[in-house]
């Protein structure tokens, strides 16, 4: 710690005066091209299209540590320990929080590498669209089929990455759960649980403008 | 007790910790190459701002005892006039002042500006009765300030960032958006034109914050400073905004200044609108391209869209603390007369207060007649799939709706602009298109004529 402490106290005092002087050319320069921007860069993994298969791992390593997967697990634990809804072999307490957490934490990150590695062997494109459309019927079913239509400008087709990411999020709890919890049956109903969750977040995804429309409405002033 | 050893080593580590993971450094990302250039030969230029709203300097030479300068101005100066000089057409500028949580460096706010610019780029080549693209050069300048503070928990530095805009918006970003619009639109000493040069200058969230800031004043003084005899009291009553008897400035304006999803009260807006109602200023264009008579046109363009949570329900909470130590009062007239307390000013954006907004946007298979609305028409058609409609919340007898400034204000659908940063999308550029110049308009064969005329 303090080797540590005492490097980055010299870094601190010395490497900025070893960095070179910055000055203006005399000359006038051709203008160079800009820098190209990076393919990691949030705004291309937003927009640009197709992915390449470095775009999708930067997605996907972006999915293992986001505030709702910490947060979800954590509301998930909380919520399994105060109901009892899990194993009772964890135990209820710390041991008990922790070990739930980790369980759900893991499923978590399974799922997001499941949808990734069905969605680069498979090209599907799992980004989320906006409908556009005005009838919320047509909207709710937009968002709904997401789950399994990859609306590509080619043309729609069958998706299967994220039937994939719910099934290994559902299974790999098998990996973690106690005897008589543990049946393909459970499994199964996990990774159901899981799907639940992405349709979920499909919906909130094309609804979000509207109800923060809404919500927003309780803070503007009347229009007498 | 830690020994001064320990504290020491212990702050050390933490101020490591901090720069490598935490704070974002306050430096110059482009100062070697403030301009580049993009495909299709757009040239791309930075111009940025540090904490203190200084310009980044640096020596001429290697010599420390050489001139002092600031390469990111002077080169975006000088590359505007290479292009002007190039080009007998003129050339079109897009200045863009990004928001909160974004710097000058390669963010996603960067690399949307520069699918921006490309948008722009198609709007003027596509025209197959304008001039070829290549007589008509493409510059986007991208103004860079610390926006970004921290890397983490970047919702805890909205207090520090909207300080920040307050200092940005000072004398150095005027000289520099003055300069720019000085150069772009000033017509050349005898030449019997207006120039035929575009300035757009965009400012969003609290980017929108600073340009509303700069410009507000620059607006003023040109209106003051020009015909100040026919600038007189706001006398109380009605006023005429088909008044013949009106003043006229042929100074420099940019065609076009959005504030988009802005992120700030609604003070300086509401000082603004006064002036602007009370001189009843009007601000029109001659477009020959559409039609051959003076089109009214914003000299603000304040849109927000529906779905910006941002500006309609985080900038009232954030506002409502800041506000804990502001002493407001109550109007005793107060003008419009939905709004009784200066503290609905501080606490809302100009967009978010529905008695300010002049314009509403309605879908295609909407109509503004069908609301008692008048349909807005431009040097372009309508924006693609919208109708663009005057609001007609008559509260004073005369007046057909309180907001009949140049400063136009209207909230935009969750179909343009979903939320508070996804702002770069077709949708937004086609919506934008209707307030730009022609593509015929700024041939060599006509030429618009701008003015701001008032009571």
């Amino acid at each position: 710690m303090i080797l540590y402490s005492a490097v980055s106290l010299v870094s601190i005092l010395f490497i900025p005066a070893a960095a070179p002087d910055q000055t203006v050319p005399q000359t006038a320069a051709p203008i160079p091209p800009a820098k190209p921007i990076p393919p990691c860069n949030s705004y291309r993994l937003q927009y640009d299209y197709p992915l390449s298969p470095v775009q999708r791992s930067c997605i996907w390593a972006s999915n293992l540590l986001t505030t709702s997967a910490v947060f979800g697990a954590a509301f998930g634990a909380g919520y399994a320990q105060l109901f009892k809804t899990d194993p009772p072999q964890w135990g209820y307490g710390p041991e008990g929080y922790a070990r739930s957490y980790g369980t759900r934490y893991a499923a978590g990150m399974s799922k997001a590498t499941g949808e990734y590695l069905a969605g680069l062997i498979l090209k599907e494109d799992l980004r989320p669209r906006l409908s556009h459309k005005h009838n919320p019927f047509a909207r709710i079913w937009y968002a709904g089929s997401s789950l399994v239509v990859d609306r590509r400008r080619s043309g729609p087709r069958f998706a299967a990455a994220t039937l994939v990411g719910a099934a290994a999020s559902g299974f790999t709890g098998m990996a973690f759960y106690p005897a008589g919890s543990n049946t393909v049956a459970d499994a199964l109903e996990r990774s159901g649980m899981s799907l639940a969750g992405s349709l979920a977040y499909a919906e909130l995804y094309e609804f979000e403008p509207d109800i923060f429309k809404l919500l927003g409405k309780l803070f503007t002033p009347a229009l007498k | 007790m830690l020994s001064p050893m320990k504290t020491l080593l212990c702050l050390a580590l933490l101020a490591s910790v901090a720069a490598e993971t935490g704070c974002t450094a306050v430096k110059a990302y482009h100062l070697d190459h403030p301009v580049t250039l993009l495909p299709n030969n757009i040239s791309l230029a930075y111009i940025e701002f540090d904490d203190n709203g200084e310009m980044y300097d640096q020596h001429l030479t290697s010599d420390p005892a050489s001139p002092l300068v600031r390469p990111e101005l002077d080169q975006t100066i000088q590359r505007i006039q290479d292009l002007q000089a190039g080009s007998t057409a003129g050339v079109n500028v897009v200045v863009f002042i990004h928001g909160w949580k974004n710097n000058a460096d390669n963010t996603s706010n960067v690399a949307g500006f520069r699918d921006f610019l490309n948008e722009v780029y198609s709007f003027y080549s596509g025209s197959s009765s304008g001039p070829p693209a290549s007589t008509r050069p493409l510059m986007g300048i991208y103004i860079g300030w610390r926006g970004e503070s921290l890397e983490v928990a970047q919702d805890l530095t909205y207090f520090t960032r909207s300080a920040a805009t307050l200092r940005v918006a000072g004398p150095h970003l005027e000289e520099a958006l003055y300069r720019i619009i000085r150069t772009v639109k000033t017509v050349p000493r005898g030449a019997t034109s207006t120039s035929p040069s575009t300035l757009i200058v965009i400012g969003h969230s609290f980017g929108g914050r600073i340009l509303e800031r700069v410009m507000t004043p620059y607006f003023e003084q040109k209106m003051l400073s020009l015909d100040g005899d026919h600038l007189q009291g706001c006398a109380a009553g009605s006023v005429n905004i088909n008044d013949t008897s009106r003043w006229r400035i042929t100074d420099p304006l940019p065609d076009l200044t959005v504030l988009l999803n802005e992120a700030a009260p609604a003070t300086d807006a509401k000082q603004f609108l006064e002036f602007l109602k009370c001189h009843a200023v009007a601000y029109s264009r001659q477009d020959p391209g559409y039609q051959s008579q003076d089109v009214n046109y914003p000299l603000f363009l304040s849109i927000t869209s529906d779905g910006d949570a941002a500006t309609s329900i985080a900038l009232p909470l954030g506002q409502a603390v800041g506000s804990l130590p502001l002493r407001t009062r109550n109007y005793s007239a107060p003008d419009p007369p939905e709004i009784p307390s200066q503290i609905t000013y501080f606490t809302h954006s100009t967009a978010n207060i529905p008695a300010l907004n002049s314009h509403e946007v309605r879908a295609s298979s909407d109509t503004c007649a069908a609301h008692g609305e008048t349909e807005v028409h431009l040097a372009q058609a309508n924006p693609a799939g919208y109708h663009f409609c005057t609001v007609p919340t008559t509260k004073v007898a005369g007046e057909p709706y309180w907001n009949h400034t140049p400063y136009w204000v209207a909230k935009i659908p969750v179909a343009i602009v979903p939320d508070h940063s996804n702002i770069f999308r077709p949708e937004l550029y086609k919506f934008l298109e209707f307030f730009l110049p022609s593509p015929e308009t700024l041939s060599g064969r006509s030429r618009s004529e701008q003015r701001v005329s008032g009571k």
